[in-house]
């Protein structure tokens, strides 16, 4: 993350860089971007943890730990912002990335398919488990056993003579996620109606009443995937000039490629297994942060996880005050909120903003 | 559009009302599990012509052809049974289709089923339609009978906060303006899930802890025995959770809202009040216990 702007190995990478970036990249420039943003996050990360359905005095919750107060801040309210924040990261990065890879700027983890596979392997868990037994701890499993085949799955069918071709991809994917929406549809008019409530939570997705063992298992895949996807950030501005560029420039394309589909695919998997499909985060999170910082990859990737994370927990902090005591999907808050104010920055920026 | 329709609807089954015999053998469709089990108890089960998926009760309905289901009926289906009359519910059948058969020449009927009053309305609106207006006059003497004796088992008892949820996710819960509210109230539980302006909303597991429900009746458990542990463990503060009283409910009856409401008032009774159960054990098996057995389910709606 504290690569230095002028890498001594490639000056002509760097000239290319220019292009994208507004200014040069200095360290002072990113540490004061990401310390911004960073406090961004931590302010509304707090108001988050204040604010709920019910009024808790915050200085009885600390102190008494065996108050209502201690419980709701601690059982109920903390791991739910933590969850926000760490899948509004995931979504971010993920989105930044897929953009990047594809060379679209509609890419985000939804359409590659795979969250709805995860989707509709945690309907099908949800139907069949809530007779055997066991739905809590078995849904988010087989969310992910169904996201990381539905990534092998597209893998595999957007292979060109052994490349993976980013036009195919993004074709494959875009088939695999109506082919996933219409296998939960089916599934719905099959099941007792009473199973509408669960499928609509999975397709508008929500981060109510995590446990801290989901937001630990997404954390620690989360924090592996930003570390690869940072350590590529410099290939992925080059691979934004086009395949033969970036190969000139000593970018291995192929493996590059497959190491970002891999990574994102399996952070999405770990995303939509606990939270359901969130909309828009992966697509307005980058897009609004590339039009303040520029397009470079080693600021975006970073920048977009800090922003991800503070959209997302501010979007569900609505979702549950909105009408509290009951709640709303925080995936209708992030589109809601997230596609007026897109469309507002689209327009101020002009078109140019949106070239990658 | 739609308030027109239901006016229609409604209007439709009262003027056809006086031009047929209801004293003729009918050929009747019902779309939901409560009119089905309504029929069966007005002993009008050997007319009833065709079911919806969802019907399951009595048993041998499940034998019965299927016309789709309440939200989505199947026209063709429905009119190759050649109903004399269709009965659905009015707040979630599909209105077009139902326009559909009325254009068809078929008499429809759609009752309510959102309130305790509007259930007892349905099975008398139900009896008259089909000649059996003297059978649901007995059917709602016998389920008042019902109704007054679990009250009495309960007098004195003090009201319990409780919680009935539908499932975890989302956290669904019984709300105010539902049959199953009006049940609780009866059954001298305080919903907590009242604060909350729908009737069937989605609760913040926060709003819960806050609340303190005394007992949490739990439709996921009902099925899911793994549950308990699972999830509720994780909000030890919550006294139903502290002693041990997130029970389970069983999905039929309870989410049927037709004569065996009754049923599903013992059922929560015995779950939020056991103690004031616990003196009949030995008595005669009168009420049922919490898997209701058919035999017992039949004597209730009989």
């Amino acid at each position: 993350m504290s690569e230095p702007a002028i890498n001594p190995e490639s000056v002509d990478g760097d000239v290319a860089l220019r292009e994208f970036a507004d200014a040069h990249l200095t360290r002072a420039r990113m540490a004061i971007t990401l310390v911004v943003l960073g406090a961004v996050l931590v302010v509304v990360a707090m108001v988050a943890a204040a604010f709920g359905s019910v009024h808790i005095d915050l200085m009885r919750a600390i102190a008494d730990s065996s108050s209502a107060d201690h419980a709701i801040l601690f059982g109920a309210r903390i791991p739910r912002v933590l969850m926000g924040a760490i899948v509004g990261a995931v979504l971010a990065a993920v989105g930044a990335a897929l953009q990047a890879l594809v060379r679209n700027p509609l890419a985000e983890g939804g359409i590659l398919g795979i969250s709805g596979g995860g989707a509709f392997g945690a309907i099908v868990a949800l139907v069949v488990f809530s007779r055997l037994g066991g739905a809590d701890a078995a849904v988010p499993i087989c969310a992910f056993a169904a996201s990381l085949l539905s990534t092998l799955a597209v893998y595999r069918l957007a292979l060109v003579d052994g490349r993976l071709e980013p036009f195919t991809l993004l074709l494959v994917g875009v088939i695999f996620n109506a082919f996933w929406g219409a296998a939960i549809m089916l599934v719905n008019s099959i099941v007792n109606f009473y199973f509408t409530h669960s499928i609509i939570f999975w397709l508008m997705g929500s981060f109510e009443a995590p446990t801290y063992r989901e937001v630990a298992m997404v954390t620690v895949l989360g924090f592996i995937g930003f570390a690869i996807l940072i350590a590529r950030a410099r290939d992925m501005n080059l691979l934004s000039l086009g395949d033969d560029e970036a190969a000139e420039l000593g970018v291995e394309v192929e493996a590059v490629r497959r190491t970002i589909f891999i990574v994102t695919s399996l952070m999405i998997g770990a995303a939509v297994s606990v939270s359901g499909i969130i909309s828009f985060v992966g697509l307005i999170v980058p897009h609004i942060i590339r039009t303040a910082i520029g397009a470079d990859h080693r600021m975006l990737i970073p920048a977009s996880i800090l922003g991800g994370a503070a959209f997302t927990v501010a979007a569900d902090l609505i979702a549950r005050v909105a009408i509290a005591p009951s709640e709303l999907p925080v995936g209708a808050i992030t589109a809601l909120c997230g596609g007026p104010f897109f469309i507002y920055v689209l327009r101020r920026e002009g078109r140019k903003s949106l070239a990658l | 559009m739609m308030i027109a329709a239901t006016g229609l609807v409604g209007c439709d089954a009262r003027s056809n009302h006086a031009l047929r015999n209801e004293n003729a053998p009918q050929r009747i469709v019902s779309l939901a599990p409560a009119i089905t089990e309504t029929l069966f108890a007005l002993g009008a089960g050997a007319e009833v012509a065709g079911v919806s998926q969802y019907c399951n009760y009595p048993p041998e309905v499940t034998k019965l052809p299927k016309v789709g289901t309440f939200l989505t009926p199947n026209i063709e289906a429905i009119a190759g049974r050649r109903p004399t009359i269709v009965i659905g519910l009015q707040t979630s059948s599909d209105l077009r289709e139902i326009r559909a058969l009325k254009a068809m020449g078929y008499r429809t009927l759609m009752v309510d089923d959102n309130s305790i009053a509007g259930i007892e309305a349905s099975i008398r609106t139900v009896g008259d339609a089909i000649g059996r207006a003297r059978e649901a006059q007995a059917l709602l003497d016998r389920m008042h009978l019902k109704i007054e004796a679990i009250e009495e088992r309960l007098r004195g008892v003090s009201e319990r906060p409780v919680l009935m949820v539908v499932g975890h996710q989302p956290m669904v819960a019984v709300g105010t303006g539902t049959y199953l509210d009006e049940l609780l109230t009866m059954a001298r539980a305080k919903n907590i899930a009242a604060g909350a302006a729908q009737a069937w909303p989605r609760l913040s597991i926060e709003y819960i802890i806050a609340t303190r429900p005394e007992v949490i009746l739990d439709g996921q458990m009902g099925s899911d025995p793994g549950t308990r542990s699972s999830f509720w463990a994780k909000y030890p503060t919550i006294p139903a959770v502290r002693a041990h009283r997130v029970v389970g409910y069983p999905e039929d009856p309870t989410l049927h809202p037709g004569p065996r409401i009754v049923q599903t008032l013992e059922i929560l009774a015995r779950l939020i009040h056991p103690e004031a159960f616990a003196s009949e054990r030995d008595a005669p098996k009168r009420i049922a216990n919490d898997s209701p057995e058919p035999a017992i389910a039949t004597e209730l709606v009989r």
